[in-house]
């Protein structure tokens, strides 16, 4: 009768608790498990699609015109984040990257800011050697401002240069290489 | 004397009420794990009280809805001092994706001082735990802040 009971309170006995101790030693099996983003902000071409997708606002951007260029900072407000690793997947440069790093305490708000300061060389008027273009629309499929307008058919490709923001992922896809950055203004 | 002895034992048990300001539940059974066998928070004296003139910690989730945005405010009025007011998941702190809708009036920071805030959505039991403990501390402190 009170055989079961006893047999249960010895094993006990000699069994670790489970309850999980404090401080938590690091959890095993995240796998993909979305916690604190990470920026490289040395690999971000500052296309802005990050921004454009993500639902809650978190990320900001701002600039600063320094000689040369501008400096580009990108901040990531952790306390607004959903991670939902929407940035992540459209970061085409790998920029973005969800950690496993779940510890995200603090009493002051800045530590939960993850930000990077890139710098952006002014690079001149995006140019198109209109002789070797074949009006594909590559370009204008890639720009992820939508500062293209190539028209297949009439032969046009025009830039909005209020738009570009010289990232330049059009030269890079541009299959007979005829775009390029033209002199610095 | 006998005011030591009641620092002492409100140290060793720090009372936790929960306000649900309009969230989506998530950021709330976490807090219900934390209090469960496995994590037990309840190892450092944390308590899940009824009523908020019993607390000491308070922690709020949900993005503040215009509803609930009184009832808030009230139920922090009546939170003796010390307090610590802990912020669970991003709602709170920013609305979240519910940022910018008519029926969403955070951040929390507007209406309370935030002790901690916990970032995560939802935040795990870990991290809740971690933030409580901190939140602990901080009540600590502001205990002994008053009693000098």
């Amino acid at each position: 009768m009170m055989l079961p009971f006893l047999k249960k309170a010895v094993y006990n006995a000699f069994t670790k608790p489970s309850t999980e101790a404090f401080p938590c030693p690091e959890a095993e099996g995240l796998g993909e498990y979305r916690g604190r983003i990470a920026f490289n902000q040395d690999s971000c071409v500052d296309c802005g699609m990050c921004i454009k997708v993500c639902a809650p606002m978190a990320i900001t951007r701002t600039e600063e015109k320094v000689e040369g260029g501008k400096n580009v900072t990108r901040t990531f407000d952790l306390t607004s984040c959903t991670f939902c690793g929407t940035c992540a997947d459209f970061c085409e440069e790998g920029s973005i990257k969800m950690t496993t790093d779940y510890h995200m305490v603090a009493t002051d708000p800045k530590d939960l800011l993850v930000s990077g300061v890139t710098f952006r060389e002014d690079k001149g008027t995006l140019t198109c050697d209109l002789s070797g273009c074949i009006f594909c629309g590559l370009c204008m499929r890639n720009c992820p401002e939508g500062a293209l307008a190539v028209d297949r058919k009439a032969k046009t490709w025009v830039l909005d240069e209020a738009k570009c923001i010289q990232c330049g992922k059009c030269i890079g896809k541009c299959p007979k290489k005829v775009l390029s950055f033209g002199p610095v203004k | 004397m006998l005011k030591e002895l009641l620092n002492k034992s409100s140290m060793k048990s720090p009372w936790i009420y929960h306000i649900n300001s309009g969230s989506c539940n998530g950021c709330d059974i976490e807090l219900v794990a934390v209090l469960t066998p496995r994590y037990d928070a309840e190892r450092f004296g944390f308590k899940l009280t009824g009523t908020p003139r019993h607390a000491d910690i308070v922690v709020v989730s949900g993005p503040i809805t215009s509803q609930s945005k009184e009832r808030l405010v009230r139920t922090l009025a009546q939170v003796p001092e010390p307090k610590c007011v802990v912020s669970l998941g991003s709602c709170p702190k920013s609305g979240n994706v519910f940022k910018g809708s008519y029926s969403v009036e955070a951040p929390l920071d507007n209406y309370v001082h935030v002790d901690v805030s916990v970032a995560g959505c939802t935040p795990k039991p870990e991290a809740i735990m971690e933030g409580l403990y901190k939140a602990a501390q901080i009540l600590q402190e502001k205990r002994e802040a008053m009693n000098k």
